[in-house]
C-alpha cells in the first residue's frame, strides 16, 4: 500500500511538473500583451484526445462459490498490482464550460490473488485462495464541466469535472483456486463479459501558449474513478474437477491517475 | 485576466443554448455552410439559430431582434434613412449607442438610421465569404478569440495597426513576410465586431492611434480568403452577422478599403 501511495505521488509529481513547465513558457518582454492578459485560445469543435495513465485497482467483494452443494460461498480478501492506463477519444468542446467525448479506454491486466476472508453462511476455514488476471476496455460517453470556462473565464488553466457512462468488457484469464493444505491447484476457464459501467472524476486542464498559426495543444491531468461493472471467470474447469456453481468474481473498480493531450482539430 | 467590454457576460448567457445547438449542428463549423456562401433564407436561419451573434458583443441592447431576416420587413423606412445621407453625425440616431461608422447601423434598432443597400431588402444577396463565414460562431467562440487577440497583442503589432492604410497596405504588399499581424480569421472578426460600434479597442493603447475605418478595413481585409475579392455586400454581411447593419455608403467604403487590404496580403503573401 505504501508503495502504492509512493508511485502514485511521485506520478502526479511528474506530471505537475511536466504540466507546468508546458503552461508557464518564458515570455521574452517584447512579446507580452499590450493588454496584460494571458488568455486561452479558441478550441471550439471537435477534439481528439489521448491518455496515458496508472489505473490502481480497487476490486472488491471477490469471490466464489464452490461445487459442492454444502459449500458456502467464499469471500476473499485480494490484493492487486497497478496497471498501466490508456485511452483514446473524440470530442466536441462548445466552448462554453461543457465539453463531452466518447472514449475507448484500455484497463492494463492486473493479477489479484488473496486469501479467503470469510464465507457465507459463515463455516469455519481454511478454505481455497485466490488467483486471477484480468483486463479490461470500455467503451464510454464522458460529459465534462469546467465551471470557470462557463463563468466566462478565459485563462489557460481550467479545473473541470466529469461524468461518463458505458460498457465495460472485464475480460478474465484462467483462474485458479488453491487449497490452503497441500497447494493443490485447480484452474478454470477464463471468461468475458460485458457490463454497464460509470465513471467520475475530476481534473485540470492546462493550454499551452498557442504559437501563431498552430493548433491549440491542451495537457490535462485527472483522477477518475470507474466502476466497471463485474468481472467473472468461467466455470468450465481446463484439467479435472466439477465445476463452481458460481465461478470467482469481482466488482471491478479502479482508480485512474492519468495525463492527456488534448487537440482541437479545428484552427481560427 | 479578462477585458470586460460592455454586455459581456449578458452575452455568455445568451451564448449557451445557441452554442449548444450550434455546436451540434453545424458540424462543419460555420466554414463552407451553403457550399462557402450565405444565401437569402439560408443566411436566416442560420443566423436566428445562433442569434447570440450580435448580442454576444455586448454593444447593443437586444441581439436578437434582427429584423432583418427575412429581407422583406418594413422596420426600417427608406425615407428616414435617405435624409441622414450616411453622416458620421447622424447615423448615430441619437441613441449614444448607434453606429458610428459612416451610416452603420446597430441591428437590432429598429429605429435605426442610415440608407439601407438596395439589396439587403431582398435579404442578404448570394455571396462568396470562405473563410468569413467563422463570423458565424457563437458569441463566446467570438469573445474568446477577441481576448486571444488582445492578448497575443505585442508591441510589434501595434506599429503596424498604427499606420495610416496607404502605408500599412504598401506593408502588406512588400514586408509580408516579416510583418507580425493578427492572421486568424475569427480573431480579425472579433475585433471587427468590436470596433463596428465605432471604436477600436486598439485605439485606447498609447501605441496605436489610427482611423476605426482603417482598423476596420485591416481586420475585414485580413480575415478574408486572399483570393476571394471584398465586395461591399461582402461588408454588408458580415456586418450583419456580426450584429452591426451597415450603410450602403458605410458598406462600400469599408469594402473598398478592405478589398485594398486583402490584395496587398494576396500581392505579399505571393
Amino acid at each position: 500500500m505504501k508503495q502504492q501511495f509512493t508511485a502514485i505521488c511521485t506520478a502526479i509529481s511528474l506530471i505537475a511538473g511536466i504540466c507546468l513547465a508546458t503552461a508557464s513558457p518564458v515570455v521574452a518582454q517584447d512579446e507580452k500583451s499590450l493588454f496584460g492578459i494571458d488568455t486561452g485560445s479558441v478550441t471550439y469543435g471537435r477534439y481528439f484526445k489521448a491518455e496515458l495513465g496508472m489505473a490502481v485497482p480497487a476490486f472488491d467483494s471477490g469471490n466464489w462459490h464452490p461445487p459442492g452443494p454444502s459449500d458456502p460461498q467464499v469471500f476473499f480478501d485480494l490484493s492487486n498490482e497497478n496497471a498501466a492506463y490508456g485511452s483514446i477519444a473524440m470530442g466536441y468542446d462548445w466552448q462554453n464550460g461543457y465539453r463531452g467525448d466518447v472514449s475507448l479506454s484500455m484497463f492494463g491486466g492486473v493479477t489479484s490473488q488473496g486469501p479467503w476472508s470469510y464465507t457465507v453462511p459463515t463455516i469455519a476455514g481454511p478454505h481455497a485462495s485466490v488467483s486471477a488476471k484480468t483486463s479490461t476496455i470500455a467503451l464510454m460517453a464522458t460529459g465534462y464541466y469546467s465551471p470557470l470556462e462557463h463563468k466566462g473565464n478565459n485563462r489557460r488553466v481550467q479545473p473541470y469535472l466529469s461524468v461518463g457512462v458505458g460498457l465495460a468488457s472485464n475480460n478474465m484469464g484462467d483462474w485458479t483456486r488453491v487449497e490452503p493444505i497441500g497447494s493443490t491447484s485447480r484452474a478454470f476457464e477464463g471468461k468475458s463479459s460485458i457490463d454497464l459501467a460509470w465513471s467520475v472524476g475530476f481534473g485540470v486542464a492546462f493550454e499551452k501558449k498557442r504559437e501563431k498559426g498552430k493548433t491549440p495543444l491542451l495537457l490535462e491531468v485527472g483522477y477518475r474513478y470507474f466502476d466497471l461493472g463485474t468481472a467473472k471467470g468461467g466455470t468450465t474447469p481446463i484439467s479435472s474437477g466439477r465445476a463452481p456453481i458460481e465461478a470467482f468474481n469481482f466488482n471491478n473498480r479502479q482508480h485512474v491517475f492519468s495525463i492527456g493531450l488534448r487537440i482541437p482539430l479545428e484552427k481560427y | 485576466m479578462q477585458i470586460e467590454k460592455p454586455f459581456r457576460k449578458k452575452a455568455a448567457l445568451l451564448g449557451v443554448s445557441a452554442l449548444a445547438l450550434s455546436g451540434f449542428f453545424a458540424t462543419d463549423h460555420f466554414v463552407n455552410q451553403s457550399g462557402g456562401k450565405i444565401i437569402g433564407s439560408a443566411f436566416a436561419s442560420s443566423h436566428s439559430g445562433s442569434g447570440n451573434h450580435g448580442g454576444s458583443n455586448g454593444k447593443q441592447g437586444s441581439g436578437h431582434d434582427h429584423s432583418h431576416d427575412d429581407g422583406d420587413s418594413d422596420d426600417h423606412d427608406h425615407d428616414d434613412a435617405t435624409e441622414d445621407d450616411h453622416t458620421h453625425e447622424d447615423s448615430e440616431g441619437g441613441k449614444g449607442k448607434g453606429p458610428k461608422y459612416g451610416g452603420g447601423t446597430d441591428a437590432s434598432d429598429s429605429d435605426a438610421k442610415g440608407k439601407r443597400p438596395v439589396w439587403a431588402k431582398e435579404g442578404i444577396p448570394e455571396i462568396e465569404l470562405g473563410r468569413l463565414n467563422v463570423a458565424r460562431a457563437p458569441g463566446q467562440v467570438l469573445d474568446r478569440a477577441y481576448d486571444e487577440a488582445l492578448s497575443n497583442f505585442t508591441v510589434e503589432m501595434a506599429a503596424f495597426y498604427d499606420l495610416p492604410l496607404n502605408q500599412a497596405i504598401e506593408k502588406l504588399r512588400t514586408e509580408f513576410g516579416t510583418l507580425t499581424i493578427i492572421d486568424s480569421p475569427l480573431q480579425n472578426l472579433a475585433l471587427l465586431r468590436d470596433a463596428l460600434d465605432g471604436s477600436s479597442i486598439l485605439n485606447t493603447l498609447p501605441q496605436v492611434s489610427n482611423s476605426n475605418e482603417t482598423l476596420m478595413a485591416i481586420f475585414l481585409g485580413g480575415a478574408s480568403d486572399k483570393t476571394i475579392p471584398i465586395s461591399p455586400e461582402t461588408a454588408y454581411s458580415i456586418a450583419l452577422i456580426l450584429g452591426f447593419e451597415l450603410s450602403e455608403a458605410a458598406s462600400t467604403a469599408l469594402a473598398t478599403d478592405a478589398e485594398a487590404v486583402r490584395a496587398a496580403i494576396l500581392e505579399g503573401h505571393g
